[in-house]
């Protein structure tokens, strides 16, 4: 049973369903799991849209196939949390 | 996140989880789509374990919005009315969220908390038996490498998912070891049907190249059924080659529900080159699978 529950929780926290100590940089900006950069930081704060910067004008999908327009969906006058996830 | 969703949304706040490449292959049996579709299924799985009130979004299969946020696993982004960034982070955090927002659009009387829920947590389990077929052992530094199923040539679901790694030296060289895995689709609950026959596969061996095992056969197996994966280590010699090699692959696609046993050829090209989005699923620390060793980095 106890080996089942930490199973079930170790899977929400795969899904970023449990909150997880994280370091943090200065403002706007969100580091990693540990003391400094890492080189997925450093890669996420070269290539990722910089603070005050709109999306670029690409597509992707809704849960039924339907294209969706990030820039559409990013500028409806409402604040907007856009969070990467997977199974696993 | 889902208690920071069901506290800001009525503040003005839109959420959406955006399901891109599997970060953590194997984790829960879970293996990579090999189109839109099944990763359309694996956000039907993640609302039916998670009972997620959030907008699913999905990456299209050349994956984007993966590369716009550098590949990263479990990125955030939180952007003005006018969809302007104003907050960036390698690694989703519901607790800094939460501050971010309460900044942004300020606090709620009472927070919600994850309790307040009652949120399932139901990963998909076998339903026959695993852990009786051994994994092989694998050098160190393996990384995935790209597998192009030949979707045009069939019609029927790829019940099996291959997963091909090559370690150092066949990346740099074209010379060295390659990983061949064929893992069930727990999305389609089937299973190896051990008295219908073992999985086989063949690539297609072009000249020039030398390759073990370029035929093989899963094993024979006592249990009538499993959900083990079949795994094979091959050494390749393939110095100069640019094209993919040719795989043809053939086992018994047998459902939990016992309503249908077929037999299965499905193709794939195999290339000797990294899948930037393929992932891994062995620790640093051993080279051995994940899967059952505890947590794992979020994402």
């Amino acid at each position: 049973m106890i080996r089942r529950l930490s199973s079930l929780i170790t899977f929400a926290a795969a899904l970023g369903f449990v909150a997880v100590a994280s370091a943090q940089g200065p403002a706007g900006m969100g580091m990693g799991m540990g003391a400094g950069p890492t080189a997925m930081d450093t890669r996420f704060m070269d290539i990722v849209p910089g603070i005050g910067e709109q999306l670029p004008d690409i597509s992707i999908v809704d849960d039924h196939g339907n294209p969706v327009n990030m820039r559409d969906i990013t500028t409806t006058g409402r604040y907007t949390v856009l969070t990467l996830g997977c199974l696993t | 996140m889902e208690t920071v969703k069901v506290d800001y949304a009525p503040k003005g706040v839109d959420f959406y989880y955006i399901y891109k490449p599997l970060a953590h292959p194997e984790f829960n049996n879970y293996v990579v789509p090999v189109n839109l579709e099944e990763r359309l299924m694996h956000i039907e799985e993640a609302k039916r374990v998670l009972g997620s009130s959030i907008t699913w979004l999905a990456d299209t299969m050349d994956n984007v919005w993966h590369d716009v946020m550098a590949n990263t696993p479990n990125s955030e982004l939180i952007l003005d009315p006018e969809g302007r960034v104003v907050v960036r982070r390698t690694w989703s955090d519901p607790v800094a969220l939460r501050h971010d927002l309460e900044g942004l659009v300020g606090a709620v009387d009472h927070p919600t908390a994850i309790a307040d829920l009652h949120l399932p947590a139901q990963p998909r389990m076998p339903a026959v038996a695993k852990g009786v077929v051994p994994r092989v052992e694998l050098p160190p530094n393996m990384a995935s490498i790209q597998v192009d199923p030949d979707l045009e040539s069939t019609d029927i679901p790829f019940y099996v998912k291959i997963r091909a790694e090559a370690d150092p030296a066949l990346l740099q060289n074209g010379a060295g070891t390659m990983y061949l895995g064929f893992h069930l689709d727990p999305l389609y609950s089937v299973h190896w049907n051990n008295e219908a026959g073992p999985v086989r596969y063949n690539f297609s061996v072009p000249d020039g190249v030398t390759m073990t095992n370029s035929s093989g056969v899963g094993p024979d197996v006592e249990e009538p059924a499993d959900a083990d994966p079949r795994e094979f280590l091959l050494q390749v010699d393939a110095t100069g080659l640019q094209e993919p090699i040719d795989l043809e692959v053939f086992y018994f696609a047998c459902d939990d529900a016992l309503t249908f046993c077929i037999p299965v050829t499905q193709n794939y090209q195999i290339h000797l080159e990294r899948d930037n989005h393929g992932r891994t699923i062995r620790t640093g620390a051993d080279n051995q699978p994940m899967l059952g060793r505890g947590p794992r980095p979020a994402g």
